[in-house]
């Protein structure tokens, strides 16, 4: 993890030379990604949302300051907006057979390790449909805590929650997933 | 006793996510790439930030 005096001097670089915003984009754009990933479940549409979040990243340099947040944490923000903002517009809309064919073969899990069984890979598949099943802010904390790692206290600064918050909140998201698949 | 069942049913709970967090988390690097060539582009076009005014 790069430390924050390193990432600061990254981002008044990128604020003097939007050609510098490379380097935060090589430190951040996994994490970001398979952020997206996570949430948007389908290739297509977590790139074309993670495009969308580096893009309007790039386009805000200028504005962002470190009074309140960090730059990973203004990223996700950024992204859970982008994320946020296209369930709005396409919630309402009719999904085509096509469509949840192809959302269906996306969401195919790749094999895990080497030695997981069959009963593990069944699990984890239904574990991955619960977690879809849970409202949006649930399934942002779910993925910020146990598939990017994050802790409480980034949780809390991404999220504009407190830690204690987080905590409780977390709590309620487990107490769910495991309700939906009778564990 | 339930306690510690609940303990342990979460804690399986909360390694289960991990696991599909990790299965999950697949690269594309040429996405990546393609992003990066993008991004390079709109910073190269976009105007220098304003620096402080000189006057004559």
């Amino acid at each position: 993890m790069t430390d924050l005096s390193q990432e600061r001097e990254l981002v008044i670089n990128a604020q003097k030379n939007p050609a510098a915003f490379n380097k935060l984009y090589q430190l951040y754009f996994d994490k970001i990604y398979h952020f997206i990933l996570a949430r948007a479940g389908q290739v297509e549409l977590a790139e074309d949302i993670t495009s969308q979040t580096f893009v309007n990243a790039l386009e805000n340099m200028a504005k962002f300051r470190w009074r309140n947040v960090s730059f990973g944490a203004w990223l996700y923000r950024i992204a859970i907006n982008n994320l946020n903002s296209y369930y709005r517009k396409h919630n309402r809309l009719v999904v085509t057979e096509e469509e949840t064919l192809i959302s269906l073969a996306d969401q195919q899990l790749p094999p895990l390790e080497p030695y997981a069984d069959f009963d593990e890979q069944i699990r984890i598949t239904e574990l991955k449909k619960a977690v879809d099943q849970l409202p949006d802010f649930e399934k942002n904390l779910v993925a910020l805590r146990y598939f990017q790692e994050k802790s409480y206290e980034e949780i809390a600064e991404i999220l504009n929650l407190s830690v204690n918050a987080v905590g409780v909140k977390l709590h309620r998201a487990l107490k769910k997933v495991r309700k939906i698949i009778n564990l | 006793m339930d306690l510690l069942n609940e303990k342990n049913k979460n804690q399986l709970l909360i390694n289960d996510l991990r696991k599909l967090g990790r299965a999950l988390n697949r690269g594309n690097d040429d996405f990546k790439l393609a992003l990066a060539l993008k991004l390079k582009q709109q910073a190269l076009a976009k105007p220098e930030p304003k620096s402080k005014k000189s006057f004559p």
